[in-house]
Formats: C-alpha cells, structure tokens, sequence
C-alpha cells in the first residue's frame, strides 16, 4: 500500500489535466466526479486483475519492458537507470516510453515538475524516481531479453577456448582450501594480512593471467554467497553454506562470481551523475544480450559491439515522438562520446567477459579479430549445457597409503572436485595425487562435507576395488565428532612421575586415558575411581569443596602451600611464581614470587580476588598492597607507604560515599577484603573513617615484605 | 604422592583453530582452571554449564561426556 498511498498524493498534487489517463481506467460517469474520487477509483481499478491486464496489453514491448523494469526493484527507481536496463535488454524505449506509461496510468515521475509536457528531458530527469501503484507491483511483470542483431562473422574455436574459465574455476577452489585450512587472514584495515597475501600472489601468479578477478573480488563473492565470513579476529572461516556451495559444479562457481560482478557493476554510482544511468553497466548488459544472440560457429567484433552501443545509448536518450502532449519533445540529456564507449566496451569485455571465460578472442574468414562464445559462455547464458570432463582413459587407483592417483583430469572434472576436498592435492592434470588424512577429512566433515560422497565416487570410479583399510579408516575419520568435549564427573589421577602413570596404565586395571605428563583421566564412574584412588593409596582432593590450605608469600619470596596437589592452588602459584632449582638437600623445586609472571597476567583483578580469598591464614597486608603493585593494579609512589582500608562492609562504603569522592579517592576497590586510597584524598577519607569509627591504615612496602625473582 | 582429583570437569579441545576460536571466549577463560596437557584443560565444576552455552553461541558443538553411573 505503500506506493499506493504515494500515487495517490501524486496525482492530487500535480497541476495538470489527467483526464487522458484517468478515462483509460473509469467510466464516463465516474469521470464525472471530483479529482479525489477518481484518483480514489482509478487505484481501485488498477488493483483489478482484468482491468490491469487489458491496459498492459495495449502497450508496446518496449513499454512492457519498461514497466517491468520499473517494478523489478524493491522500492522505486530511477528514470535514467529504468530505460537503461530495458534498452540493454534489447528494447528501443526513449523518454516517450516512459511518457507513454504517464498516459497508461501505470507508473508516474514521483515529482510532478519532471512529468511529460513541453520541457526538455534532461539528466535531472534521468535521475528522478519512478513509482508505479500497488496493483501493477503485484502483477509480477517479467522483462524478457530481446534479440539484439550485431553484424556477426563466421570463426571458429581455438583449441584453448576455455582456458580462461577454467583458471578461474581453479582459482576460487584453491581459495576455497585455503579457507577451510584456516589461512585467510585480514587485518584490522580490512587487507589480507602479510602472509595471506603472499600466498594470493603465488597462487594468481602459478595460473598466469593478468586480467583475473582481483583477489579481494574473489573473497567479497564467497562472502556475499554466504560460503565464508570474517570473525572479529580477522580470521576468514568457512560459514553455513561453504560444503553446499563447494560441492556445486565448478562451472557455476565461475557463473556466479561473473553474476556477482555484473550486480556490483549494475550497483555502482559511476557515470550517474554525468549521465543519469551507469555506462560501464549499460555496456556490459547490452553486450550479454548480443552474446545471447550468438550461434555456434558465429562471432562478434569488438568495433561492432561499441558502435552499437553508442547508437542504442544515443536513441535511448533522444527526445520527441509518443502521445502529444504526453511525451518530451526534446532531450538534453548526455551520453558518452564514441571514444570513452570504446574504451568502457573493451573494458568490459577485457575484464569481466573474456576474464572469465565467455568469450574468446578469434578470427573471422578474413582473419580479422572477433569474440566467439566459449561452452562456459553458452552455459552462463543459457543455463544449460555447462562443460564437463569427460576422458575414456581416465584411470583412478586407489592405494592402501591412503593416497589415490587420478589420470586425465580438468578443471571440470567432478571426480577430482570431490577428492580435493578430502584430501590433498599434488600433480599435475595429466597424473594428480590425493593424499586423504585425519585431518583433511575430519576438516571435511567439520564443514558439512559427508565421507560417503567420497566414498561413493571412490567406488564408482576406482579402475580397481578401493581397499577395505582405506574404506573403513575413512568412514571413521569422517564421523562427525564435536568441536570441544566436556568430560563431566571426571576423575583425574596425578602421578609424581610420568614413569609411575606409565605403569599404571600398563597395568590396565582401570580404564584410563593418559593426559599430559603425569595425569591419566580415569574414564569409570566416581566410586569406581574411589576404589583406585583407595587401591593406590592416592590423596583424595574435592573440587566440589574450597581447596583446604592456602598460598603463604615468605619473606625471601617462597611460594609454599599445604595443599599444593590441589590443581587450583597450583594455578594460582603458577600465575605468580616460577620455579628455581631445589636448594641443597631438597628434591623438589622451590617457587619464588617472580615480576615477569605478575607482569604477563592477563586478568589481575581476578588473580589478586583469588589469591585474597584462599582459605586458610590471610596473606598480610603489607603483602597484598606489594602484590597490586606488581600486578600493576596501584601505581608505585615515591616513600612506598599506602593508605589502605581494610574489612570495608557494603554499609560502610555507601556511607564514605556520599561523604567522599569514591571514584577518585580510591586506587583500587578490592571491597570488602580492602582499599588503596590515592595519596591526595588520604586526609579526607581518614576524616570520614573516624567519623564511622574506622582506621585508615598506613601500610609501607619499603623495604618490601618479600623479595621477587627478577628473572626474564 | 599419587592424588586423585574427583568432581572436576575436563574440557577436551582437539582440533588447533577450534581451540584458539574457545579460548578466546571470555566465559571460557573465566572457566579454566590450568592446563594439563594442550589439548586437556581442567575446568571450574560451577562454570561448566556457562562454558557450554557460550561455546554453542560461538558455532562451537560441544558434547558432554559423563562418566558417572
């Protein structure tokens, strides 16, 4: 209803006569009525099926193509771009097409100063919006391409007609690969990162042609198809459609990026302002609609191809004819010169036709240079016939070492498609080899990609039997396993040795898996574990309860526990100190508090809140104000000495807020175990202290309450 | 002296992109207790539920494994 309700404005607004449009559409009698009830009618009228389908009959197919060009976009269009699209389609339409379609009662200029009359057509024009009613947009109008005669010449193939295509084939599956190994990279400034582009470069300059797609082309189509995205990381990862989109033929891989291509062509500002449509566009369009004229056996000069685009242009913009009064009698509206359509022609066919392999360059009978339509070409264009490989002598074998040699193979061949994905590739087209491993099928299978597909071309294709090993390991390499395990109800077992786990697995008593150096994860419910850990006589330790000790810091910087087998004190020592060689007679390393662990922690706050609240006797506070120190969490200050609140209740806090600047006083809010109040607002907040009964504490870390290890 | 350490959770990341892709998870982090071997990692029994839902919010299956009675 949207249009409608423009429509209608539209027409009460503008200040001229519609009775010749409006006497298409309503009775004699109801012309009769005043202006807001037959605007009323008329869109009533439109909205009727058979009314609109009369109206629509009665125009030319110049003007039906434009009218369905004019509600082929979502909301309106564009003037200039609207006859554009229809002339490159093939349709000889001019502003009266359009002046034609004013007088129908089907689509209108949204302004009423640019609707048909004595002025001139202009670029202004070109540029203002179309609208058409709500009944016309729900009529589904289809622009169908006309045929569009060049002079055509008789040539014939060369023997490397698709060749182009088929690098470009190549291409988007090793970029592709490279995808789904994980090695496209972009940077925060959206370019491929040093190595990626290292790796782009080699693999533009191993299929040699200088007029490919660019690399970032490449990567925004597999983007806008939906089959990679980009993380935050910059990382390029495959998405939801990489193993559907991968798995289609490699043909309308090609096809697709070229469509992609011309929509960003079509979407593109250029030349808009200039000439109120985009001429890079319009070439290549009326060029796709003389390609799809084409015979086999017949092609197409370039200087032809620019000729008659520079004359269609020309006539598209040209003023006079149509319904008087109805129309534009003249038109000042600007096209390019024959020279820059020369230039835009053979830029189009450089770049993105003959790029891709549509069309190739031959001779005509009189050895002059002409295009000829490739097979690819001929399935871009007409949806059907797509290039296949097809070699009688082709020869895959299958080997026991997982590997498979395929002989004769191109870049159209499906079969070589499917083991790529699988496996890696190596060799040329005369003999290539696949290498399947766990990680290339796993990878596979992690996209959405499904062993049995090779597995069945293995079978249908192999020139012997495939193995009976190769078939069952790949069946079990390609089951779906998850991403990430949680072994809940777990029960760890720690050895002081990986000599003693070693022989606890060998012994087989239990069934275990072996984790790191000296773990193995008992893989049996809990009370069997129990029945280990009393067999072993093993120290039990509870994760479900709080570790039983804690961590105490000694003067000469030693890190000791009385419960450092719990895995969680470990940690939290590991964050802080290092370990230094055992002194004389001790066997095991003794731990010192060092600067470079404290300094590299990636969440302080959370450490100190974790090492503050370990059960067992409080680390001193002298202690704690040298740890936020090293943590980086308190500014150093000249004297060491801090002021520190400590045991500070919720109660109290809301209370020295509203009597201090909280925010700024503090150094750091460690509530409820502490406080480091900043030197400047020491005085005011020992005031408010003594007002609520509390001390502000003076806590000197010069000399310092522990020594650190200064190591790097 | 042998220990067993019962009631703990073990998160199992094999595969080297889907480990940095977890790792980098906030909730995960906050989860983890130490590293026992590159693939293994011990895990806070109380986080474990909040590592698994932001794993699956981040595209990342996760299947839990029990092996309680």
């Amino acid at each position: 209803m949207a249009s409608d309700f423009a429509v209608q404005s539209l027409l009460q607004e503008v200040k001229r006569s519609l009775r010749p449009m409006l006497a298409r559409w309503l009775s004699a009698r109801e012309l009769g009525l005043r202006k807001e009830e037959q605007v009323l009618l008329y869109l009533q009228a439109v909205r009727d099926a058979e009314k609109l389908a009369r109206a629509v009959g009665r125009l030319e197919p110049a003007g039906r193509a434009l009218l369905a060009r004019c509600c082929a976009e979502e909301g309106p269009v564009a003037a200039g771009v609207a006859l554009a699209r229809t002339s490159s389609a093939g349709y000889d339409v001019t502003p009266a097409t359009l002046g034609g379609l004013h007088v129908a009662g089907l689509a209108f200029f949204e302004m009423p100063a640019y609707w048909p009359g004595n002025a001139a057509w202009s670029v202004e024009h070109a540029q203002e919006e179309v609208v058409t009613p709500d009944g016309v947009r729900a009529a589904g109008l289809l622009c169908e391409r006309a045929a569009l005669q060049a002079p055509r010449c008789q040539t014939r193939l060369p023997k490397e007609a698709e060749a182009a295509s088929a690098r470009v084939a190549a291409l988007i599956s090793e970029c592709l690969e490279a995808v789904s190994e994980g090695a496209v990279r972009m940077t925060q400034e959206g370019t491929f990162a040093a190595r990626t582009q290292r790796m782009i470069d080699a693999m533009w300059a191993r299929h040699g042609a200088a007029a490919f797609p660019r690399a970032e082309t490449v990567l925004a189509f597999l983007r806008a198809a939906g089959m990679v995205q980009l993380e935050s990381s910059g990382a390029v990862v495959p998405a939801a459609a990489f193993a559907r989109e991968r798995e289609r033929p490699a043909p309308a891989h090609v096809a697709a990026l070229l469509d992609y291509q011309l929509e960003q062509c079509a979407a593109s500002r250029d030349g808009i302002e200039e000439y109120g449509f985009a001429p890079r566009s319009y070439a290549a369009d009326t060029l796709r609609t003389v390609l799809l004229g084409l015979d086999a056996g017949e092609g197409v000069s370039v200087a032809d191809c620019v000729e008659l685009v520079h004359a269609r242009a020309a006539a598209m913009t040209r003023g006079g004819g149509g319904v008087r009064g109805w129309s534009w009698p003249r038109s000042t509206q600007a096209t390019p010169a024959r020279a820059q359509w020369d230039r835009i022609v053979r830029g189009v066919v450089a770049e993105l036709y003959r790029a891709c392999g549509v069309v190739v360059e031959c001779h005509d009978c009189y050895q002059a240079p002409c295009l000829a339509l490739t097979a690819f070409g001929r399935y871009w264009l007409h949806g059907a016939g797509a290039p296949l490989h097809e070699h009688e002598h082709q020869q895959l074998i299958v080997q026991p070492d997982f590997t498979a040699l395929l002989t004769h193979t191109g870049p159209w061949d499906r079969t070589a498609q499917v083991l790529r994905i699988f496996g890696a590739h190596s060799g040329d087209d005369n003999a290539s080899v696949f290498h399947f491993s766990r990680e290339r099928v796993q990878a596979a299978a992690r996209h959405g990609h499904k062993v049995d597909e090779l597995l069945d071309v293995l079978e249908a294709r192999a020139t012997y039997p495939v193995p009976e090993n190769v078939r069952i390991t790949l069946r079990e390499w390609g089951m779906p396993a998850a991403e990430a395990v949680l072994h809940r109800d777990a029960n760890v077992l720690w050895f002081s040795s990986r000599a003693a786990r070693d022989a606890f697995m060998r012994r087989g008593t239990c069934p275990a898996r072996p984790l790191g150096e000296q773990c193995a994860l008992l893989c049996v419910p809990r009370r069997a574990a129990l029945d280990v850990m009393q067999a072993l006589a093993a120290l039990p330790v509870d994760y479900a309860q709080p570790p039983t000790a804690g961590i105490a810091i000694l003067p000469d910087g030693s890190v000791t526990s009385a419960a450092a087998h719990d895995l969680r004190i470990a940690a939290l020592r590991e964050a802080i100190a290092e370990p230094v060689p055992a002194g004389p007679g001790r066997s095991e390393p003794r731990w010192v508090v060092s600067a470079r662990r404290l300094s590299a922690c990636d969440e302080p706050t959370q450490l100190f809140q974790q090492l503050v609240r370990l059960p067992g006797t409080p680390l001193s506070l002298a202690v704690r104000v040298q740890l936020l120190v090293l943590l980086g969490l308190v500014p150093r200050v000249a004297g060491g000495t801090y002021a520190v609140l400590e045991n500070v209740s919720a109660g109290v806090r809301t209370e020295l807020k509203k009597r201090i600047p909280w925010r700024d006083a503090v150094l750091f809010d460690g509530t409820p175990q502490m406080a480091v109040v900043a030197p400047p607002f020491a005085a005011a907040v020992r005031s408010a202290c003594a007002a609520l009964g509390m001390e502000l504490m003076q806590v000197s870390i010069e000399p310092p309450p522990f020594e650190v290890h200064e190591s790097r | 002296m042998t220990v067993l350490h019962h009631n703990v959770q073990i998160l199992e990341l094999a595969d080297a992109g889907v480990r940095e892709r977890v790792l980098r998870i906030a909730q995960v982090r906050r989860a983890l207790i130490m590293a026992l071997d590159e693939t293994h990692w011990l895990v806070h029994a109380r986080e474990a539920r909040k590592l698994v839902e932001a794993c699956k919010r981040a595209g990342v299956t996760v299947k839990v494994h029990t092996y309680g009675e």
